[in-house]
């Protein structure tokens, strides 16, 4: 059952978005500029060797652990630099305030603001990228570091994309497409106030949170990737109670 | 007894020990350079802890030797809005070792 305080956090946070905000108009810009950012790194990648092709699970494996700490130390601490503070205070300040275990979900288009990164965020994380590509690119050929910005932007978006299945309403690909479903199980109790700080940081694959020791599950690699809503694994001894997605659904969508 | 609370505002943190903003208290020990925060064990969370109790029992030394297990055993645990009752903070204090 949503409380008063998020009710009430939630009608702040509406108010002080601009009128002109429009959701689709946010997911329409972000996909353009990926889809150029990919048209570029594609027309510069040829003739991959077999070993070159080794740089996209390496690379995957760097994002998903680049994704845990930018999360936890960054997103989910309050930090003295100007420009990381902001990732605090959007995250933890704005988003899991408007989004708790007692209801997780949009109530339309306007409120993905609180989700999507805004889309200067990709152009950063785009020049971020470049220096590491370069250095693959002059060490061990240009293909690397072309396979390296597209594992690195790709993941962006597998960021994106799984984060927003969080937020949506139940339904049956959510419920039922692996990956999707364990992520949605394990953002949804991260969303839980006593366990946001320290619990489920990934927000793709639980790789790290696994590698880590941060889940709230205690089973294997492969138990955590294949989950899904199960929560027989649940370790006993977390701050709080992780909820179901279910729970985070329980009255019509749009409610609040 | 005081009563302190704290809050995640869409503005930022807020703590208060009977409304009024609690002071980080710096001069008795700087954990943290970032102020305040909760719900998990680390330094912003011990600099909380420090100055609840400093607030508290106006004992420095106390105050820093305990703010590591009031830390773990209180702040680490708070909602998203918490409440602590000075007769929480007493009950505390009897029950650790190490006060």
């Amino acid at each position: 059952m949503i409380r008063q305080r998020q009710i009430a956090f939630r009608k702040e946070y509406r108010s002080r978005i601009m009128g002109w905000y429009d959701g689709y108009l946010h997911l329409f810009t972000m996909c353009a500029m990926g889809a150029a950012a990919f048209y570029i790194y594609i027309q510069h990648i040829h003739d991959v060797a077999a070993w070159e092709w080794v740089t996209v699970p390496i690379t995957f494996l760097f994002t998903n652990i680049f994704e845990w700490v930018a999360h936890k130390y960054f997103m989910h601490r309050p930090v003295n630099t100007k420009a990381l503070r902001v990732l605090y205070e959007r995250h933890t300040l704005n988003h899991h305030q408007f989004f708790t275990d007692d209801e997780m979900r949009f109530r339309d288009h306007k409120d993905w603001r609180v989700t999507l990164f805004a889309p200067n965020v990709l152009v950063v994380f785009i020049l971020m990228s470049m220096p590491v590509a370069a250095l693959l690119g002059t060490v061990f050929s240009p293909n690397v570091g072309w396979l390296f910005m597209c594992v690195a932007t790709g993941m962006y978006f597998v960021y994106e994309f799984m984060h927003f299945c969080c937020h949506v309403e139940e339904n049956w690909f959510v419920r039922n497409c692996p990956f999707v479903n364990t992520l949605r199980r394990h953002h949804t109790a991260h969303h839980n106030a006593r366990l946001m700080m320290e619990v489920n940081m990934n927000v793709t694959f639980p790789i790290a949170d696994w590698l880590f020791g941060t889940s709230d599950l205690d089973r294997g690699l492969l138990g955590h990737l294949f989950n899904g809503y199960d929560t027989r694994f649940v370790k006993k001894n977390l701050r709080g109670a992780p909820k179901h997605p279910d729970e985070a659904a329980t009255v019509p969508v749009g409610s609040y | 007894m005081t009563v302190y609370e704290g809050q995640r505002t869409i503005d930022g943190l807020v703590v208060t020990a009977d409304g009024k903003p609690l002071d980080e208290h710096y001069e008795v020990k700087r954990f943290s350079k970032c102020g305040f925060e909760w719900a998990y064990e680390g330094l912003a969370p011990q600099q909380l802890a420090l100055a609840i109790l400093y607030d508290h029992l106006h004992d420095q030394e106390r105050a820093i030797r305990l703010s590591e297990p009031f830390m773990k055993e209180v702040i680490a645990n708070l909602d998203n809005d918490w409440t602590i009752a000075g007769e929480r903070i007493d009950e505390f204090l009897q029950t650790s070792r190490q006060g």
